[in-house]
């Protein structure tokens, strides 16, 4: 008898020591969002004089909401996010599609090159070449138009290539073959063929790229300065000198922006983790 | 069209477009930004001289490159340590138990946040005056902190977040890791007699260390990298206190159009990564390649 009370005790021991640090770290997660949260509902006079904790009289005072998303132009700044987001990623998967086609189906001279091309774009830090990509982005007439970073997220990385190469590892040749028999040409059977097949890779792509697209803050900072192309990343950073001594109006402007992404995760969640953890475990 | 022709315009047609952005966009930046290294460009003027290794010899002699060491050594350690702590979580949220499903999403919750909106939201947390943290400090009769006025802890708080927002992340690429060991080998070796400590020991650990090697590298990597936190919040004060690698480069190059120094410092940085990443690939075996 207390032989099994003993065991249970320890066995409840050790669950609470499994708890803790995950429910510790989970606390340090959420609660300054569950603070932002609350303070982006409280007018002026709430936020002075509440702690930032308590949870806001009225959770249907949208006026700071108001003052952001449409006097702050936040909304119209989501627009833009919108566009360079399904541009972006649109642009991005296709191209990664075609290229990890071409490596994985024909042989030619130039492979690797090519290859190595995209061993480069992954070792060298993008960011640090935006000094000089600026220069050519000037010279083509694209800095302040949207075209410019659509131009760099089309780019797909080592990444996304290599998800689409595991991919391809469960199309047989075979396939192509048979369809080469009935006559179809290479461009018929990666479109018809292909492309269809590589869905869920393009899935996953699409949902990780459009997450960094939106984001990402340095290449909009950097192209995208005027007001009008404002994204919802940048949009934020004019308006903190705005509203700098109201921080409840500012929390709605961050929740507003933290909002379409936080739904495609929550909503995808599966997707999500397939495509950040496919390239880094194996390989 | 027979099948040789196809290949032909169908390989140009396809990669075309990719080596084209390539190109213009990675190789001739980086052959750009080597050239004008050893130039005293001001970024806008149409002339400039060769100044031959001028510009190197003042990245090295820079007084403030201790700073930036500094900086970049505090997300460096901050990154090794995320490391462990993920791994940690990681090894925590595979056991049998209740509710890791819900541990998984909420702590990799922050990796999905919008970077801006998570700045100014500790922006907000870590003030002196209306902050949370410090509300909190002053209840207990505490010292309430500096954490932006304060030089030496400005850049950890920069750095904190950074931790907030990748701890998640890593936890799942070892979480992914821990899933593809097979389960068999477990079941095996409880069957042995192992206990926990002795399963994690030779079983996970060295299924894993291969991850965990090549995780610590790209932590690294990442913050030889860091700027994101120091651009939105401090844009590298108080003083210099919280310049980084990255931001001083973007700073010299955007506000002090000292061209010329910020691509010397851009390839002294390239360099470092590319030993990295050599030292990487030697040491782990593995990483993406195609």
């Amino acid at each position: 008898m207390n032989a099994i009370t003993q065991e249970r005790g320890r066995h409840y021991l050790l669950t609470a020591v499994r708890h803790i640090p995950l429910i510790l770290w989970a606390f340090i997660v959420m609660l300054p969002l569950l603070m932002l949260f609350f303070i982006s509902f409280k007018d002026n006079a709430e936020y002075a004089n509440t702690l930032p904790i308590m949870p806001p009289k009225n959770f249907l005072n949208f006026e700071n909401y108001k003052r952001t998303l449409i006097e702050g132009h936040i909304l119209r700044s989501m627009l833009n996010s919108f566009i360079l987001v399904v541009c972006g990623s649109t642009l991005n998967v296709m191209l990664g599609a075609m290229t990890a086609y071409c490596l994985e189906r024909f042989d030619f001279k130039l492979k690797k090159y090519v290859k190595a091309l995209y061993v480069a774009s992954a070792i060298i830090p993008h960011s640090l070449l935006q000094v000089v990509i600026y220069k050519i982005m000037y010279s083509l007439k694209l800095t302040g138009t949207l075209g410019a970073p659509i131009i760099l997220y089309a780019l797909p990385g080592i990444i996304q290539v290599w998800i689409f190469l595991q991919f391809f590892e469960k199309l047989p040749v075979s396939m192509d073959e048979s369809a080469m028999i009935d006559g179809a040409s290479f461009l018929r059977i990666f479109i018809q063929i292909i492309f269809p097949l590589l869905l869920p890779a393009t899935a996953t792509i699409l949902i990780t790229q459009s997450i960094y697209i939106y984001n990402d803050m340095f290449t909009q900072y950097l192209y995208c300065p005027s007001t009008n192309l404002k994204t919802a990343t940048t949009a934020l950073m004019t308006f903190s000198g705005q509203f700098a001594t109201t921080f409840n109006v500012m929390a709605s402007g961050c929740i507003a922006v933290m909002i379409p992404t936080l739904i495609l995760f929550l909503a995808l969640q599966k997707r999500v983790f397939a495509g950040l953890t496919v390239g880094a475990v194996k390989g | 069209m027979s099948y040789r022709m196809q290949k032909k315009i169908l390989l140009i047609g396809f990669l075309f477009i990719p080596m084209l952005l390539m190109l213009l966009f990675l190789v001739w930046p980086a052959i750009r930004m080597v050239f004008y290294s050893f130039t005293n460009w001001d970024g806008s003027l149409p002339e400039y001289k060769f100044t031959g290794l001028r510009n190197y010899k003042l990245v090295f002699t820079d007084s403030t490159l201790w700073v930036l060491l500094k900086n970049n050594g505090a997300y460096a350690l901050v990154g090794i340590l995320q490391t462990f702590i993920a791994l940690a979580f990681a090894v925590l949220v595979t056991q049998k138990m209740r509710g890791r499903g819900f541990y998984k999403t909420i702590i990799f919750m922050p990796y999905v946040l919008n970077i801006t909106a998570v700045a100014y939201m500790f922006n907000f947390m870590y003030d002196y005056n209306e902050g949370p943290i410090n509300i909190f400090m002053r209840f207990i009769q505490a010292e309430p902190i500096r954490f932006f006025s304060d030089k030496n802890i400005a850049i950890f708080t920069l750095v904190s977040m950074s931790l907030w927002r990748w701890l998640g992340y890593t936890m799942v690429i070892y979480i992914a890791a821990l899933q593809s060991i097979e389960p068999e080998i477990y079941e095996s070796s409880v069957i042995d007699g192992a206990n926990a400590w002795q399963n994690f020991r030779y079983i996970t650990l060295p299924n894993i260390t291969r991850i965990v090697e090549l995780q610590m590298f790209l932590a690294l990597n990442g913050s030889l990298q860091a700027f994101t936190e120091t651009l939105i919040l401090t844009k590298g004060g108080p003083g210099n206190s919280t310049f980084t690698f990255m931001y001083y480069v973007i700073d010299n190059y955007f506000n002090y159009q000292q061209y010329g120094f910020a691509a010397a410092m851009s390839v002294v940085l390239v360099f470092i990564i590319l030993i990295l990443t050599g030292i990487q690939r030697k040491v782990v075996k593995g990483g993406i390649s195609i």
